[in-house]
């Protein structure tokens, strides 16, 4: 890490949005997972970055769960529903959920273009004096 | 096939540092071989009678060892390794680190691709770097060597 300094710490930042998108796909895969109205809900994930302990790059600070409350749907048909007709479903807004994919998504490419980049600034470095 | 070709430019340059060792060790011999040479030459030829050769013997052994061996004392390979400030080890250190996520990758328990090109990414270019170095270093060498006596 000490050497090339720049390709690590753009690392962590590829390996904490790996774990958001891994949150993301967390969530949209839970999104229709209905519960009894007396059981929790399922909670959807939430990823907190923070600075890294050293100083150089980012690191998750903790995954946030969101409420298991729910909101109940009118289901009647649905095995799990109650005496009144309701079953609980996560509480996951689906567009928020890609809106943060793609946020995800780019922040991962963005790093990676990082270590690109630093890459190849190394290299001309040690091209230096050749030409 | 990245991997065996960063392992074999390993290989290649620390043979190539010892190589260089075995230069520099060349060096300090002939150096010294010169150096008695002359100075028996010295001794052979003219003062016979006044200068006791085992005097002269003793200069030229103190002369050979101490100066000679201060200048190439850290020889070459001890030079190149100075150069790269301990490079080779964080250079062998990187590849190792490259080859247990390969390994991880193989067996399935890479959790994160990118560690693994990152991690054989930072050994390439180490490797660049420490060649980089030695072609710097081996090219001073040859200016040296090059030098009119």
């Amino acid at each position: 890490m000490s050497i090339f300094d720049a390709i690590g710490i753009a690392g962590t930042g590829v390996t904490v949005n790996r774990k958001w998108m891994d949150a993301v796909s967390d969530n949209l895969a839970n999104i229709n997972t209905a519960v009894r109205t007396s059981d929790p809900a399922y909670e959807a994930k939430y990823v907190v970055a923070a600075e890294a302990a050293d100083g150089k790059g980012t690191q998750v600070a903790g995954i946030v769960t969101g409420s298991a409350e729910g909101k109940l749907v009118y289901d009647p048909s649905n095995p799990l529903a109650d005496e009144q007709g309701y079953v609980k479903y996560p509480d996951i807004d689906m567009s928020t959920q890609m809106t943060s994919l793609i946020m995800a998504q780019r922040a991962y490419q963005a790093n990676l273009s990082v270590i690109d980049r630093s890459k190849e600034a190394y290299q001309a470095a040690l091209q230096l004096g050749k030409a | 096939m990245s991997i065996e070709s960063i392992g074999g430019v390993g290989d290649v340059a620390s043979t190539l540092g010892t190589l260089a060792t075995g230069y520099g060790q060349g060096i300090a011999d002939t150096d010294n071989l010169q150096m008695t040479g002359a100075v028996g030459g010295g001794s052979g030829t003219s003062y016979t009678g006044v200068v006791n050769p085992a005097a002269v013997s003793g200069v030229a052994g103190t002369g050979a060892s101490t100066s000679v061996d201060g200048t190439s004392g850290t020889d070459f390979a001890s030079l190149l390794a100075q150069g790269l400030g301990g490079g080779v080890d964080k250079l062998q250190g990187l590849q190792s680190t490259s080859d247990d996520l390969a390994v991880k990758a193989a067996t399935g328990d890479l959790t994160n691709v990118h560690d693994y090109m990152i991690a054989s990414n930072e050994a390439q270019l180490a490797t660049q770097l420490t060649v980089a170095i030695r072609n710097k270093a081996v090219d001073a060498f040859n200016e040296i060597m090059r030098m009119q006596v």
